[in-house]
């Protein structure tokens, strides 16, 4: 469900109200009701890529419960992970692969192509294929009992608030949610939730879109621009990319809450991170995670030779570049991390020993070591990424003229978000007991925080922009 | 439970009181606008009397100047122009203006990505529009663009979304006059950097787009359209405007086409980029373009002195 759509705003409150009209005691009906309602939204998009999401549940459904008492286990999960792969692959990375095959045999002079496909990716296929696997590869090694109840599973693989673009949920923690009888009615869950929708939809709508004006005019036309123009525009995606992506996440937490779920936190104030080990810690926390109990340990994790140990931090974050998209960007955009966080490991500079003023040293590297990397990530082709880098480089100044200016209103209205935003990440980070607004203990301060929220949302907001980031992967 | 439902329905009940109450405070100040944008949307829609109306996108704002239109034509003229807009504003525009009177002469400057081809999202040529919603018609421009936008537009506050701080600083401290009767020259000469011709590989119809300004034209009872192609610096793939020239001959409409004029394609000394004439370019385009007008406006002076014989020459046209 995209969240900042009218859809959202008319569909929700019928959803929470019909949800809490079933009695509590009725906990397989309201189960029942959430997964209707979870494969009707998923519907809207594309009917049909519903059976690809039924396939996904059933194959890792199935072989979980042939794990239990098999002696051939290993074959079952191998079976169960590239059956459940099958669809992500032929969709998301069978175009990329077949037009790298031939590009390669070209080079050796071999000419052969298969045909492309051009069918239209399904939404949020890498991210309930993740949630999925993990569930699988934590019946098979032993840390979650598999789930008899196919009506829990199937609602646990396609819970609507996270399917779209996560978090990716771990069975262990929603499972037993879906199982116990949840209260009537958590008035306290209720109000939190709707708290981190207001947020969410600000951090969106207020702040990403806003700075998406100028990521848009100026990154796709590069090289019109200056490089202080371009260097601005990175600065503005990577602002971008948080805002929406986080924006979303509290988005799909708080719908979760109003109707009594706890999900993962997904983002914890990234950009101040002092590390690039450390922002993988505040950064999709769910992915990380994910990557680190089901490809980082199972290949030895630290607990093997030094050499070792980097290899499988190299080989972890290639997998997040892969999964976030075919093509060679993403893939250099995931070894850059990778890369960081070796060198960071070789050269023991993962935290921070270095009193106030080393830190924000450190926070600023970091942050600048991200955004350089957020290039290649935006980026169509490794060709315009390099062009991007080039140009902010450029100290000949011939193009220092170049500088795009947006109007004064839009220029006041991002600072106004991005100022905004900040304040509110600064003081969760340093002083996360004082200047509370949206939580505060006075319900005036509070009423007033939630107010001037939604009139600054519909104030500031861009409402025609539809889709999020990470709706695409 | 109950009681939490009722907290969260008093909540909204304080946002929709505050909605209606910053809506009309925002409906009063733009109305009190003394300069910028916000007076001169509001002028467009609501007090323009000129005999010849100028619209357009960016290159209508800055290539016609009406100073030079009425001391040549001797009819009154204002450039009703405005950035990154096309056929769906301005015929919302043209609605409003139609609604207190009829300009003699329209003067549409074409854009294809703007007027004719899909490009970008059309909400966001809705922007100008969203304070006049509740006059009659405007609702179905809203409606044709995004039948969702209804839903937002209930709320006063989204009216004046995105453009709040330069109403109130329109208001203390207006940054424009409006002397040269809507239009924005350009100073400068050609910046080099800036000519990246608009390639369109495959250009597709907006129906949508087209559908406003045949309506503009079936709705201009007593308004006479002239289309008008003004130059570009590295001249414009004619097939482009492809649809826009059948329907000027089945309407019977003049079409004015420079955008592959001699005078101006490659001539660095009128082009500030590769779209915008500069001050001097759109004074000498103006000036050639009001050569090419005499015999309409001349036309037009005639009818207004003779209704009969004007209505016998708009019913040929049919």
């Amino acid at each position: 469900m995209v969240y900042n759509s009218i859809n959202f705003i008319v569909l929700f409150p019928l959803i929470f109200l019909l949800y809490y009209v079933i009695p509590a005691r009725y906990g397989k009906a309201r189960n029942l009701f959430l997964l209707v309602v979870s494969y009707l939204l998923y519907m809207q998009w594309e009917p049909v890529y519903a059976l690809i999401l039924m396939g996904v549940t059933v194959v890792t459904y199935w072989a979980a419960l042939r794990l239990d008492g098999t002696r051939r286990s290993r074959a079952v999960v191998t079976a169960g992970v590239i059956l459940a792969l099958l669809p992500l692959v032929v969709f998301k990375y069978f175009n990329f692969i077949n037009d790298s095959l031939s590009e390669a045999l070209s080079l050796a002079g071999l000419h052969f192509q298969l045909p492309g496909l051009n069918w239209a990716v399904p939404i949020g296929i890498s991210f309930f294929t993740f949630q999925a696997l993990g569930y699988l590869w934590d019946v098979y090694y032993k840390r979650q009992e598999a789930e008899r109840d196919f009506l829990t599973y199937a609602l646990f693989v396609s819970f609507f608030p996270s399917i779209l673009s996560g978090p990716i949920n771990k069975a262990s923690l929603v499972i037993p949610q879906l199982k116990s009888l949840r209260p009537q009615y958590d008035r306290a869950k209720v109000t939190e939730g709707l708290r981190l929708i207001l947020w969410g939809m600000f951090m969106k709508v207020v702040v990403a879109d806003r700075v998406a004006l100028y990521v848009d005019t100026v990154l796709p036309n590069y090289m019109y621009y200056s490089g202080i123009s371009c260097f601005v525009a990175s600065v503005c995606y990577t602002i971008q990319i948080y805002a929406d992506f986080a924006g979303y996440s509290l988005m799909a937490i708080g719908v979760g809450k109003t109707l009594g779920f706890e999900l993962t936190e997904n983002f914890r104030r990234p950009y101040f991170a002092v590390s690039v080990t450390d922002f993988w810690h505040r950064w999709h926390i769910s992915l990380s995670t994910w990557l680190k109990d089901y490809i980082y340990i199972p290949m030895g994790g630290s607990r093997c030779s030094r050499l070792r140990n980097y290899w499988n931090i190299f080989v972890t974050f290639l997998v997040s570049g892969v999964w976030h998209g075919a093509n060679w960007t993403f893939i250099v955009w995931g070894c850059m991390h990778g890369i960081c966080q070796i060198v960071e490991k070789m050269l023991n500079q993962q935290r921070c020993r270095y009193g106030l003023a080393g830190k924000t040293v450190k926070v600023i590297i970091t942050f600048l070591v991200v955004n350089f990397a957020w290039i290649f990530f935006r980026m169509p082709t490794l060709g315009d990424a390099c062009g991007v880098i080039a140009r902010i480089f450029d100290l000949s100044l011939s193009h220092a003229h170049a500088v795009f200016m947006p109007t004064a209103t839009d220029s006041a209205l991002m600072a106004l978000g991005v100022g905004m935003l900040f304040a509110k990440d600064f003081l969760d980070e340093f002083f996360p007991c004082h200047c509370r607004l949206l939580d505060n203990r006075r319900a005036v301060v509070r009423w007033s925080a939630a107010v001037v929220t939604l009139v600054l949302i519909l104030l500031c907001g861009v409402f025609s922009a539809d889709q999020f980031i990470y709706a695409k992967f | 439970m109950k009681r939490h439902l009722f907290k969260i329905a008093a909540f909204f009940l304080i946002v929709v009181l505050l909605d209606l109450a910053t809506g009309m405070v925002f409906s009063r100040l733009t109305g009190c606008a003394r300069g910028g944008d916000t007076a001169r949307n509001e002028y467009i829609c609501n007090k323009t009397s000129e005999d010849i109306l100028v619209f357009g996108s960016s290159r209508a704002i800055h290539h016609y100047n009406p100073l030079i239109i009425a001391d040549s034509l001797g009819l009154t003229c204002y450039n009703c122009g405005q950035d990154g807009n096309g056929a769906i504003l301005n015929y919302g525009r043209y609605h409003l203006i139609s609604q207190r009177y009829h300009p003699k002469v329209v003067i549409y400057d074409v854009m294809p990505l703007y007027d004719l081809l899909t490009g970008e999202d059309n909400r966001k040529f809705l922007g100008w529009l969203r304070p006049y919603y509740d006059r009659p018609g405007i609702d179905s421009v809203f409606a044709w663009v995004d039948p969702m936008e209804k839903y937002k537009m209930m709320s006063r506050m989204y009216r004046y979304n995105s453009r709040f701080l330069q109403i109130l600083s329109d208001c203390v401290r207006p940054a424009q006059e409006d002397a040269l009767k809507g239009f924005q020259p350009i100073e400068g000469t050609l910046d080099t950097l800036k000519i990246n011709p608009e390639v369109i590989e495959s250009p597709q119809l907006d129906s949508l787009k087209i559908s406003c300004l045949k309506r503009m034209i079936d709705e201009a009872d007593a308004t006479r359209f002239v289309f008008v192609v003004s130059p570009y610096w590295y001249g414009m793939d004619d097939r482009l405007i492809a649809p826009l020239r059948d329907l000027c001959r089945q309407r019977g409409i003049l079409l004015l086409d420079f955008s592959n004029d001699p005078k101006y394609v490659h001539n660095d000394d009128y082009f500030i980029d590769g779209v915008h004439l500069n001050a001097r370019g759109a004074d000498e385009f103006t000036r050639d373009l009001v050569k090419r007008l005499r015999q309409v406006c001349a036309e037009v002076v005639q009818d207004a002195m003779s209704p009969r014989l004007a209505a016998i020459s708009f019913s040929k046209r049919g």
